[in-house]
């Protein structure tokens, strides 16, 4: 471990040595990289960039048949509606709300479930496990949806059902306004969690064995070995994972909303998406919708770069 | 099943109350996961009498095959299925291409213009340009109505990129890279023969992304496959068939039933689940424990 | 690792970028061209209206006829290629040296695949939707041609015969010629079924339900003897939930001002009546208690099928599944049709939205050429013909069909043959020119359609509902059409959809006690949403005589 801090800087001390060289320099150094960097880039290029000129639609009144270059120039009006609908505001404080609680919890299940499997040690209960814990992720949101009033329905679903008896009272699990919150976070975890252990459990895998046996000769129980040896090997995911969500803050699946949400419990379902939905897709109103992701985007934009900014001062990689 | 002890040296002498809790935990969840695939397949193989009235739960009521039976006398849906594994392969391969070669020379400490380089890969993340702008630069480079349509354009992926460079940063200890490059091997050498034997994992992990990723889509397709409804993948299908048929429109008189039967969504759920859940146990094969890693951390 | 393989790929990926740059310099281009044929667009009719080109012996050159077609996913039919497509290209396309090409439009997203192929300028010619409302946004994003009648009657004679006078009627918007239709003969299978076997039980008849205070008294006893409630369902889409609520007669400019299918109205008296019904059967148990979770049909049927409503509102068809299955899950059960005055408040008429008298509206794409409008309306003309509808409609003599003494085709539900039709008797095809299948004379149409709307076994229920939707006729009007684009519709519509239904079931599902006061906020906040602007602007426009 030593070792590789000391080359760490002693590499690091180089680089600022070779600043003074011109950047031909580094073309010929490291001229494999760049090369390496060209297909990438000219896939990105073309197909992220070139469509970014739709974003223009914004700050324009879109109209088919006048085309891109041919609509007219409306400046910022398009924002100035956008921020005065009375939606927009509501849309922003649920957006928020439902993201952060979705980081909270949605974030750090994956975490622990992936430590719990990293203890399993039989091959087969472990993949049989891994499998079942998967399937939900295969299961699109309409069909989540369908599902969840079947089961949590407060007049005929089956858990209710159940519960009635039993002799318990019927519980509006998704027709109340904060339960229904609770059901959306609960259901996004159990669809996501076992996906996400994946990369966890990828970056687990190349942990070096003969640590453990080490730590196990020092009568480390088995709670230490986590905390100390597979935790700290799994933090530059989890880093760059997190910084990553941030930028999701302002964002979120429109799908995962409308399947789950019901005409009657309409508290926290108006989100960004959401809007962006109702408005460019339902009303076909193209530059209204535009700004609105144009909004979303730079916000989360920004929390990324902050994100990544606070995380170098505290010592880890970032992402830039 | 038995919980298996996880203690590696000479601990099985009692038992450990921890190591049943946790898989005795992990057992429930999985069958929480499990229950609501089980309700489909159920579903899948009832009657369609007892499924409109939904009283279907775990256990098929009236047991037909009828609705698998269909399924494979359907030429277009057998054909959707073909279409979804040449895409998902050729995207697979691409996909994993691509991300390689930004994801290594990222990674490299030394690479001038790194954190520009990575600016331009990350922003991507966070804005588009939107459905039409993108729809349009497809039709620009004539390439509706075509399988590249579905293979390039989300071919780069910001998200796998960077698990994929934090991984290489990490992986790869600097000193093993730098005695390679005394021994005079160059960054395609160092790639080709230390980072990628020793990436295994992220490798098998982000194809596994890759490849379920673009089996699950279908958004894309709905947009870019739109004349030659021969190429439409499997999931496009199936979207066709749940979402479309459910909905009702109370200014067309109707003449007929449209809607296709809830059982026969079931079934193409079930068909167009289960061969992409075949996959992960071949891809786990390869998070086998970082023993190399070990042996050269000298 | 394969370097050539990668030298390639990164080869093809510079072509690609200059193959964009080409391209958008090109589309640049294009779009001032558009402009250039726009304007040429509107001395058409003058200059053509000496005389149009004769084409009866098919085009100079090849014309590309772009054609919408729903697609509906059914299962194992393609929408774009079939027996049908093919027989239209050989006994249409091959004779006028035109060849046909069908769109496929995703039924559900239908808006969204119109834009996108109007953005990229592959939109086929005829650009089409149901409701007047989208039609008029299509015309005010200005990617319709203005229309010249004369030319229409030229080309299609048997077409303009028949639906000329609705064109000249509706067609037309700012005055300038745009839309032409289909024809919609004037039917509906759309029906409420109850459970015979529950109204029964209770001690009542049929006849009894003669208003929706006599419906309330059963609902009641069904209630105590632990039946089931009266079935429900969210309103969306399309709001004519009050009319059996309104005054009768009504007041003309009221009707215009208040009816639109597409912007719920909250705030008259009608739909203040409407709203205490309901939340009045909710309150006391009456009606599914979740009526709106049940979003759409299988939903709703899901509940009458087990037996837990006994009403189920659908379009009765001879292969419905519902009857069966509710058999099957409740063997006694027997079915009638509601009749029309059960819904409707004592002392008042049981009125409802008459469809407007043409099914599809379209236009034509504001890109298509001369020649291919020319074989827009050739087509129609095609399609007009008795015996070519005919063939759409019913499939081959003897494999599909055979015509009964009456002269119905009678269908052999079991075909699979190469020409079998699609499910739903490829309406998607000839709905260019008639939204229901029509016989020369009236009495075999009736015939023809009791067939097609008769479950087996229970024709009754055809016939009864055939028998109240004609008693019932002269309460049926449709709602307004305006000539003028309502810009602060197509501005608020979905917004004002999704507050409605918030609103609506707010209160509805409120107690009793409270009804007033949330009702009353209730209407301020959908006036502030944009209602109040709506109404203004219609307001204007009916100032104005611009409605129909």
């Amino acid at each position: 471990m030593k070792g590789i801090s000391i080359a760490k800087s002693k590499n690091e001390t180089a680089l600022l040595k070779e600043s003074r060289y011109g950047p031909l320099y580094y073309l010929r150094r490291d001229w494999q990289l760049y090369v390496l960097l060209l297909l990438p880039l000219v896939l990105v290029l073309l197909f992220k960039y070139t469509p970014l000129a739709g974003l223009v639609l914004a700050f324009k009144d879109y109209k088919i048949a006048k085309g891109f270059w041919g609509s007219e120039w409306v400046g910022m009006e398009v924002f100035q509606e956008l921020f005065a609908k009375p939606d927009f505001a509501r849309a922003v404080r649920n957006t928020l709300l439902l993201n952060i609680l979705d980081l909270l919890f949605s974030f750090t299940v994956p975490i622990f479930l992936a430590l719990l499997l990293h203890e399993v040690k039989n091959i087969l209960f472990k993949r049989v496990n891994q499998t079942l814990l998967y399937l939900p992720h295969f299961l699109s949101w309409v069909i989540i949806g369908a599902m969840a009033y079947q089961l949590l329905g407060e007049g005929n679903g089956m858990i209710n059902n159940l519960l009635a008896t039993l002799g318990a009272d019927r519980v509006p699990f998704l027709q109340q306004d904060t339960n229904w919150l609770i059901s959306y976070l609960l259901i996004g975890i159990w669809q996501s969690m076992g996906w996400g252990t994946i990369i966890y459990l990828a970056a687990m895998s190349s942990i070096n064995p003969e640590m453990y046996e080490a730590a196990t000769v020092d009568g480390a129980s088995r709670w230490r070995k986590m905390w100390n040896i597979t935790l700290p090997s799994i933090r530059p995911t989890i880093v760059t994972l997190l910084i990553m969500s941030l930028g999701g803050v302002m964002g979120g699946s429109f799908e995962r909303i409308f399947s789950l949400l019901n005409r009657a419990t309409t508290e926290f379902t108006t989100t960004i998406p959401v809007l962006v939905y109702r408005w460019g897709i339902e009303g076909g109103d193209i530059s209204r919708a535009t700004a609105l992701g144009l909004f979303q985007a730079l916000i989360g934009l920004v929390l990324v770069l902050a994100a990544d900014r606070i995380a170098k001062k505290m010592g880890e990689d970032g992402l830039l | 099943m038995k919980a298996v002890s996880n203690a590696p040296v000479g601990s099985k002498k009692r038992f450990d109350v921890w190591g049943f809790i946790i898989h005795a935990a992990l057992v429930v969840v999985s069958l929480v996961c499990l229950l609501p695939y089980l309700h489909i397949v159920a579903k899948s193989f009832s009657e369609d009498a007892y499924v409109i009235a939904n009283k279907v739960y775990l256990l098929p009521k009236g047991f037909s095959i009828e609705a698998y039976t269909k399924i494979f006398a359907d030429a277009s849906i057998l054909r959707s299925l073909y279409v979804s594994v040449i895409v998902t392969v050729l995207f697979t391969i691409l996909g994993m291409i691509v991300t390689i070669c930004a994801a290594y020379p990222l990674s490299r400490r030394q690479l001038k213009g790194r954190s520009t380089l990575t600016f331009i890969f990350l922003f991507t993340m966070y804005f588009s340009g939107g459905i039409i702008p993108e729809y349009m630069l497809i039709n620009n480079l004539g390439m509706l109505d075509t399988l590249w349509s579905l293979i390039l354009p989300l071919s780069f992926s910001a998200f796998n990129l960077l698990i994929m460079k934090t991984t290489f940063t990490h992986s790869v200890p600097v000193s093993l890279e730098e005695s390679a490059r005394i021994d005079g091997a160059g960054h395609f050498r160092i790639l080709w023969s230390i980072v990628l034997p020793l990436s295994k994992p992220i490798l098998a992990t982000l194809s596994l992304f890759y490849a379920v990723g673009r089996w699950n889509a279908y958004q894309d397709a709905l947009f870019y496959i739109k004349h030659n409804v021969d190429l439409r993948p499997l999931q496009l299908k199936l979207y066709y068939l749940i979402v479309q048929a459910s909905e009702s429109f109370q200014l067309e008189a109707t003449q007929v039933t449209l809607s296709n039967p809830e059982v026969m969504k079931a079934a193409v759920v079930v068909f167009a689940t289960l061969p992409i859940i075949c996959i992960y146990p071949f891809v786990q094969k390869y998070f086998v424990q970082g023993t190399m890693l070990g042996a050269v951390k000298e | 690792m394969g370097q050539k393989k990668k030298a390639s790929l990164w080869v093809t990926g510079l072509a690609l970028v200059g193959l964009l740059a080409g391209c958008t310099g090109g589309g640049g281009g294009t779009s001032n061209e558009a402009g250039g044929s726009a304007t040429n667009e509107g001395d058409t009719p003058t200059a053509a209206a000496e005389g149009f080109a004769d084409y009866s012996n098919g085009f100079p050159e090849k014309v590309q006829l772009d054609i919408p077609v729903y697609e509906r996913a059914f299962e194992g039919w393609n929408v774009t290629d079939n027996y049908y497509t093919r027989w239209i290209q050989k006994e249409f396309g091959d004779k006028y040296n035109v060849s046909v090409n069908f769109v496929p439009i995703t039924r559900a997203s239908e808006v969204t695949d119109f834009e996108q192929l109007l953005a990229s300028r592959k939109a086929p010619d005829i650009i089409f939707h149901y409701d007047m409302p989208q039609a008029l946004a299509y015309y005010g994003e200005e990617v319709l041609q203005e229309l010249n009648h004369d030319e229409i009657k030229n080309y299609a004679p048997t077409y303009w015969a028949n639906l000329g006078e609705t064109i000249e009627q509706y067609g037309t918007i700012d005055e300038k010629p745009t839309f032409f239709f289909a024809s919609r003969p004037n039917v509906d299978n759309f029906t409420t079924i109850i459970r015979k076997d529950w109204v029964e039980k209770v001690g009542m008849k049929m006849e009894d339900l003669t208003s929706l205070e006599k419906y309330n008294e059963m609902l009641v006893k069904w209630k105590e003897a632990g039946l089931g409630t009266t079935g429900g369902s969210l309103i969306q889409n399309s709001f004519n939930f009050n009319y059996p609520f309104r005054d009768w007669p009504f007041d003309e400019k009221y009707r215009a001002l208040y009816s639109d299918l597409s912007v719920a109205d909250l705030t008259t008296a009608d739909t203040e009546r409407y709203l205490r019904n309901l939340n009045y059967q909710y309150n006391n148990g009456l009606i599914d208690r979740e009526f709106y979770l049940r979003s759409d049909e299988p939903k709703i049927k899901a509940e009458f099928v087990a037996g837990k409503t006994g009403t189920f509102g659908t379009y009765l068809t001879n292969n419905t599944d519902v009857i069966a299955a509710t058999l099957k899950n409740n063997p006694d059960a027997e079915f009638a049709i509601m009749p029309p005055y059960a819904g409707v408040p004592e002392g008042r008429e049981p009125q409802g939205r008459a469809y407007w008298p043409f099914g599809f509206i379209m236009g034509i794409n504001y890109e298509s050429t001369d020649m291919e409008r020319a074989a827009v309306w050739m087509y129609l003309e095609w399609m007009s013909q008795p015996d070519n509808l005919f063939f759409l409609q019913n499939g081959v003599e003897g494999e599909n069909y055979t015509l009964d003494k009456e002269g119905v085709a009678v269908r052999d539900p079991d075909f699979k043959g190469e020409s079998v039709l699609a499910q739903n008797n490829n309406k998607d095809y000839w709905a260019l020119v008639t939204e229901t299948a029509q016989y020369p004379d009236p009495a075999t149409t009736l015939a023809a359609n009791k067939r097609n709307w008769s479950p087996p076994g229970h024709e009754y229920l055809a016939d009864d509902m055939i028998k109240y939707y004609d008693e019932v006729e002269e309460f049926r009007t449709p709602d307004a059409l305006y000539t003028v684009v309502l810009d602060s519709v197509n501005d608020y519509k979905a917004d004002l959809n999704v507050l409605f239904q918030e609103l609506y079931l707010k209160i509805a599902l409120a107690p009793e006690d409270q009804f007033d006061q949330l009702y009353e906020e209730a209407k301020t906040q959908y006036l502030n949403a944009g209602y109040q602007e709506i109404l203004d602007e219609k307001q204007k426009a009916i100032d104005a005589g611009q409605y129909k």
